[in-house]
């Protein structure tokens, strides 16, 4: 997988959010502030607990107001530190859209865009995303007319179910931008963090490749 | 112009890429605004008993609303199988007891107001138990293995032992199939809301009239009570087919608290929520004459069921079906009773297990004669079927061989293991054999015509994602004489008329027989009304002369007299007419001929004789399943079918600790299905066939879709290598 976990959360710092650290250092001195917001995300407060303590604003363990910029609307919601980004979608804003897979980072159904860079939504937290502009499946058309991804996903029948095409379809659409549509191969490897459990992968290629310009093959 | 047979896309595809589909988890009730979350707390133990539940801390928690264990819970009824439609198959019975018996097994549920308070008081359940030491694999209990006649009776043709002692070569090899689980990427959800007039369950499931059934049995209610929706599916693959805890306990939550109550398993509890594939262990032996053709074909399988279901389920380890004309055959099944949960189908429990030992053996009996794999398999044709004796309904298998073979480039390839090689990698061909019975469920339609012209066709039926929607659509169209524009498809809820499950290749053939009686029985009701009406164009014409074409009705042989189905409605005052159509598949019973679907795969590997790393590198699947509605939704469902058969053959296994029977891989961090990098182009061949015994001549995809990929892989495996793995998945330390 070459678009992994690490390089998608350096992508989030990148952008000017606090640091998963951060945020889960001051969960971690909270007690039981991180459960609940996923597996590697525990595994992350586990380590952070023997990190020397952050002495920055503390956040508490009841919800903070928060205001994040959700397909291109300002959004103001009430979540709790350790609610997930796509749980802050899903149950609070009501974007089901995005879906969730294996809430570990390992499947790519939640994949959305943070700052055009493509990120697994169940890995980092809403507080984490205060400010940054975060792009959903909900927000990728324009109006009726479709993004070319998805209606490339239409033409090459790139899925059965649909419950990964969320995320399949936002990480293409940022691997095209980033310029890794080059060849099917290229497709291939840089969408194999997105799983599809149906088994479309040759229609992803092609779907990929036909809104990259590139021709189906 | 017909429908069927039309590359039609996706009728719901639209809402599939805009996020706008709705599964279950992204569904409230009503305005949701009672929703709560339930979390299950599962057992650390494979077996033993609860000794005590410390629940002080988690109650304590915020938002905890109730917190259920076997001492509160809900006395529950049985659910025998036969009580319900479909493969349910355990007298479930959760939360009922202090007994254990597999690893994630639920002792606790925890509701709270959101999904985060749910988990975090979850985890402040403390459980205490007497373990007991569970038989973690089938291995451990092998020597405990038990005959099922009821349920997996041997089949025997002729004398086998006779039909080996009389062969000049006999093949007699072992091999095991790991359990697997399925893995659909939408976990287990369901949503319930209980109140005094009907239970309403949201639930992820290939069977809403099974939900409901058993929910209504085992909570002794009447079925009429319970109303099940399940209107996009996240796939399924028989994980969803069977009867399960997490319906069960969803229900007890939203009982006891009359709220509306959702419980969503995590993909870590996916590992112990709706069974898995049994591990199994084949030995066959093949007996066969200097020229290949088969003398007698003996197969001896022992798979795993649970510990705690009295009888394996039905649909597990039935005979084989042998694909080859012998003509002395027995295939026998046994099992060992092992701590883990009830098996269930995954992507056909028969042939998708007992078949890869038997089309392994058979490549090597070609390797052992020196006769090409795919010769000797026409050598041993069967001009009828070989367990039975009756003769094919239709049979398309050589069809598939031959087109098959010649787009794959077969007759080029060099018998010689090792032989062929692409710089350091070793290439491999690799190919196999494909059978799956072809059968169909009880269903029934209704399709209703507008007075705009505009149609709908109901069956409480369900859509894994193969397309179901779209070929009840085409299927209804043709029928009524509408273009597929003007036909709408609804399913997916118990209040619609009963459809049957959808698992067991059974969904296109039942579906499309009851959207066709339907639509044929409404376009019939409608020309009676214009013949006998004085204001139409086709009064007085004979019901039998009257055609239909693109919505327009005319007198066979003057298209100029005739008129529209809107028209005949508005004249004649009626908002809407409506009929049903009821498909009754032929009995098993007293059958005259044998319905199979036939389908044979060719595959390329190219494995890393450093690493012994392996790479299906192209694969050629031709199927013969009768006719097809769909060629683009057909296409993806076979190439998703060899995409499992490619997790199969490599890389899919569920990891158990031989010490304490718990999974250890529980997580697609351990437990590898394909992704994108892994899989090749893949070339679908239909071979279409008439089959005048099956209506629409439509034998169903599923799961020949799959059967056949993982033994041709193996099969080219040794041929890349030299090395024969008789153990899935064919990992790189098996081939070092």
């Amino acid at each position: 997988m070459p678009d992994d976990v690490g390089s998608r959360e350096s992508a989030g710092r990148a952008a000017g959010g606090p640091s998963r650290r951060q945020v889960l250092g001051r969960g971690a001195l909270l007690g039981a502030a991180t459960v609940g917001a996923g597996v590697a995300a525990q595994a992350e407060a586990a380590r952070a607990a023997t990190a020397p303590p952050v002495r920055e604003e503390t956040l508490a363990a009841e919800p903070v107001e928060i205001s994040l910029r959700v397909n291109g609307r300002e959004r103001t919601l009430s979540v709790e530190p350790r609610t997930t980004l796509l749980d802050a979608l899903r149950e609070r804003l009501g974007l089901t859209g995005t879906k969730k897979g294996c809430d570990q980072g390992a499947c790519g159904a939640c994949t959305v865009l943070v700052d055009g860079r493509r990120v697994n939504s169940c890995l980092t937290l809403a507080v984490m995303r205060r400010d940054a502009e975060i792009t959903t499946i909900e927000g990728l058309a324009k109006g009726d007319e479709l993004h070319p991804v998805q209606r490339a996903f239409l033409e090459c029948d790139a899925f059965q179910c649909g419950y990964c095409t969320s995320g399949q379809i936002m990480s293409a659409a940022a691997l095209i931008e980033e310029g890794h549509a080059g060849s099917p191969g290229e497709v291939r490897e840089w969408m194999s963090g997105n799983i599809c459990r149906c088994g479309a992968y040759p229609n992803i290629v092609a779907a990929v490749r036909q809104a990259a310009g590139g021709g189906a093959r | 112009m017909s429908a069927v047979g039309q590359p039609l896309a996706r009728v719901e595809g639209r809402l599939k890429v805009t996020g706008a589909a709705r599964y279950t988890a992204d569904l409230p009730q009503d305005d949701g605004k009672d929703l709560v979350h339930a979390v299950a707390v599962c057992a650390t133990v494979a077996k033993g008993r609860i000794t005590s539940i410390d629940a002080r801390q988690a109650r304590a928690a915020g938002g905890v609303l109730e917190l259920i264990t076997h001492r509160n819970a809900p006395r529950l009824r049985p659910v025998p199988a036969q009580e319900v439609f479909g493969p349910a198959h355990e007298t479930l019975l959760v939360l009922q007891d202090d007994r254990v018996h597999y690893s994630g097994q639920p002792v606790a549920v925890v509701v709270a107001d959101t999904l985060e308070n749910a988990t975090h008081a979850a985890s402040l359940v403390r459980v205490e138990y007497a373990a007991e030491r569970p038989v973690a694999t089938l291995f451990e209990g092998i020597d405990d293995a038990f005959d099922s006649p009821r349920h997996a009776p041997p089949a025997t043709v002729g004398d086998a032992d006779r039909g080996l002692a009389e062969a000049a070569v006999v093949i007699d090899r072992t091999y095991t199939t790991p359990a697997q689980h399925h893995h659909p990427m939408e976990t287990m959800a369901t949503t319930v809301r209980w109140t005094a007039e009907e239970v309403t369950v949201h639930v992820s499931t290939q069977t809403i009239s099974m939900i409901r059934d058993g929910l209504a049995t085992t909570f002794g209610l009447r079925p009429e009570q319970v109303r099940v929706v399940s209107e996009f599916l996240g796939g399924g693959f028989g994980g969803k087919g069977a009867w399960c805890w997490p319906s069960v306990v969803t229900a007890m939550a939203a009982r006891l608290t009359g709220r509306q109550v959702r419980l969503v398993t995590t993909r870590r509890q996916m590992f112990a929520a709706t069974g898995q594939r049994p591990h199994s262990v084949q030995r066959v032996r093949l007996g066969a004459r200097r020229d290949g053709v088969l003398t007698a074909i003996a197969q001896d399988c022992v798979g795993d069921t649970s510990a705690f279901y009295d009888t394996p389920p039905f649909f597990i380890g039935a005979a084989t079906p042998v694909p080859y004309a012998a003509p002395n055959i027995r295939t026998t099944q046994r099992f060992v009773r092992v701590n883990c949960q009830t098996p269930v189908p995954m992507r056909s429990p028969v042939e998708g297990v007992g078949l890869v030992s038997i089309e392994s053996a058979m490549d090597e009996l070609a390797a052992e004669l020196g006769v090409d794999p795919l010769e000797l398999r026409r050598r041993n044709y069967a001009e009828r079927d070989p367990n039975s004796g009756l003769p094919w309904s239709s049979n398309g298998l050589l069809e598939c061989y031959e087109r098959g073979a010649r787009r794959f480039g077969w007759p080029e390839r060099n018998p010689k293991p090792r032989s062929m090689r692409d710089g350091r990698y070793l290439v491999g061909w690799g190919m196999a054999t494909a059978v799956r019975h072809a059968g169909s469920d009880p269903t029934s339609a209704l399709v209703r015509l507008g007075a705009d012209g505009r149609a709908v066709v109901q069956i409480g039926s369900q859509d894994l994602g193969t397309g179901t929607f779209t070929i009840m659509t085409q299927v209804a169209a043709d029928a009524l004489g509408v273009p597929v524009a003007m036909m709408r498809a609804e399913l997916g809820d118990t209040d619609l008329p009963n459809g049957g499950g959808s698992f067991g290749s059974h969904t296109a053939a039942s579906v499309a027989a009851a959207a066709r009686l339907a639509g044929e029985a409404l376009r019939a009701k409608v020309i009676r009304i214009a013949v006998a009406d004085d204001g139409s164009p086709l009064s007085g014409a004979s019901p039998d002369d009257v055609l239909v074409d693109d919505g327009y009705l005319f007198v066979r042989g003057d298209r100029s007299r005739g008129e529209r189905y809107a028209q005949i409605l508005r004249r004649n005052r009626l908002q809407a007419v409506d009929a049903t159509g009821e498909h009754t598949p032929p009995p098993r019973e007293g059958a005259t001929v044998a319905r199979w679907a036939f389908g044979a795969d060719f595959t390329e590997v190219k494995v890393d004789p450093e690493l012994g790393t392996v790479r299906v590198t192209r694969h050629v699947k031709a199927i013969e399943a009768g006719r097809i509605i769909n060629p683009r939704t057909a296409r993806s469902q076979v190439i998703g079918g060899v995409v499992m058969g490619i997790g199969q053959a490599l890389t899919e296994a569920t990891e158990v600790d031989r010490r304490d029977a718990r999974i250890t891989n529980a997580s697609f961090w351990g437990y590898h299905v394909p992704v994108n990098a892994d899989v090749p182009d893949i070339d679908a061949i239909f071979v279409e066939r008439d089959d005048p015994h099956i209506p629409g001549s439509v034998k169903g995809l599923g799961e020949i879709a799959t059967i056949g990929t993982a033994p041709a892989i193996a099969n080219a495996v040794f041929h890349a290598t030299g090395k024969r793995v008789r153990d899935l998945p064919i990992t790189p330390d098996k081939l070092l």
